[in-house]
């Protein structure tokens, strides 16, 4: 991972770019397919806890079912920790890390 | 064991033999227990429980028997030591908070004799320590991904005894907790973008109309 900003690194006038730091870094929370939660379960999840539509909700779902995997919210490291930590209390299994530069977000 | 009805919508009745009470109640135990291991002893020093889990020096290491590890799973499996830091800092809050979901249903079965029933708070709990059980179980049977629990649940099968009748636990449990899931989905408020006109039973229709699948593979399927 890049380190944080300022401390001692002094860039060459003709340096490539240097890293953003991970703060500023959008990252994502993804939910992944598990073959034991059933579908129901998985749209209450995305219904109760973040707020979603129902269409938003089975939206997400069915892409986490068919795809694999579903990124279902965007924010902050810290924001995406909790989620994923909201996410694992109710047995989802889920992971967060920085966006994919380039890469859609939910 | 059978769903009754509750006109007012306000509980989900839930009526068990004494028998299926106390093996859901064993089930419930058992999953307790794995979530307690290498937890301190309720009688250690109450701030070191507290901010334990901030000493740098102290060790929470990666659950090694599977179905732990489905209970409490990594943040990132790319990031090892962004996973280990993490299960550091929150490991104990969320075996706690799967500790405390499992202590209310617990409650549930062993204050009321049948039928119970829950109100929205408890049919949560009991969802999510339906969850954990289940997550266990399909571990246990060598649940790894949709083709198994499709196998599995379809008949098609050469378990022991014993695998037979952790399976039924399954069936049990999965039907048990598809029942709590649709009563706390009806008690969700609706969205300003819901349609009304979609029915909450059309689970398997797209948002165009386009039939997905039947109620059977929906029953029966993980996701």
């Amino acid at each position: 991972m890049t380190e944080q900003g300022g401390a001692t690194a002094v860039a060459e006038p003709d340096a490539t770019s240097v890293p953003a730091p991970v703060r500023d870094v959008p990252w994502v929370t993804m939910v992944l397919n598990d073959p034991v939660n059933l579908m129901s379960y998985v749209e209450f999840v995305f219904r109760e806890y973040f707020g979603y539509s129902r269409a938003k909700a089975r939206r997400l779902m069915l892409e986490v079912h068919e795809r694999g995997r579903s990124r279902v919210s965007t924010g902050t490291r810290e924001q995406m920790e909790a989620d994923v930590q909201a996410m694992h209390g109710y047995g989802l299994w889920a992971e967060c890390r920085p966006a994919e530069e380039g890469g859609d977000t939910a | 064991m059978r769903i009754l009805p509750d006109h007012t919508g306000e509980h989900i009745i839930i009526q068990m033999e004494h028998a299926e009470q106390t093996i859901i109640a064993t089930l419930l135990s058992d999953v307790s227990q794995l979530l307690s291991m290498d937890l301190p002893e309720p009688d250690a020093d109450p701030f070191e429980r507290l901010v334990g889990h901030l000493d740098p020096d102290q060790d929470v290491t990666r659950p090694t028997d599977p179905a732990l590890l489905r209970l409490l799973p990594d943040v990132d499996s790319t990031d090892p030591e962004r996973s280990v830091e993490y299960r550091r800092l929150t490991e104990r809050d969320l075996r706690e908070s799967k500790l405390h979901s499992i202590r209310i249903a617990l409650h549930s079965l062993g204050q009321h004799p049948s039928p119970i029933a829950l109100d929205a708070d408890a049919a949560r709990a009991w969802m999510r320590a339906m969850t954990d059980v289940r997550l266990v179980l399909a571990s246990r049977l060598d649940i790894t991904n949709d083709e198994d629990a499709e196998r599995l649940l379809g008949g098609d099968t050469e378990l022991g005894e014993t695998g037979e009748a952790v399976l039924s636990l399954y069936e049990l449990t999965t039907w048990l907790h598809e029942h709590i899931t649709q009563f706390m989905l009806d008690g969700l408020a609706p969205h300003p973008d819901d349609d009304p006109d979609d029915g909450e039973d059309d689970l398997l229709f797209d948002e165009d109309g386009q039939f997905e699948g039947s109620d059977e593979d929906d029953a029966q399927g993980g996701l």
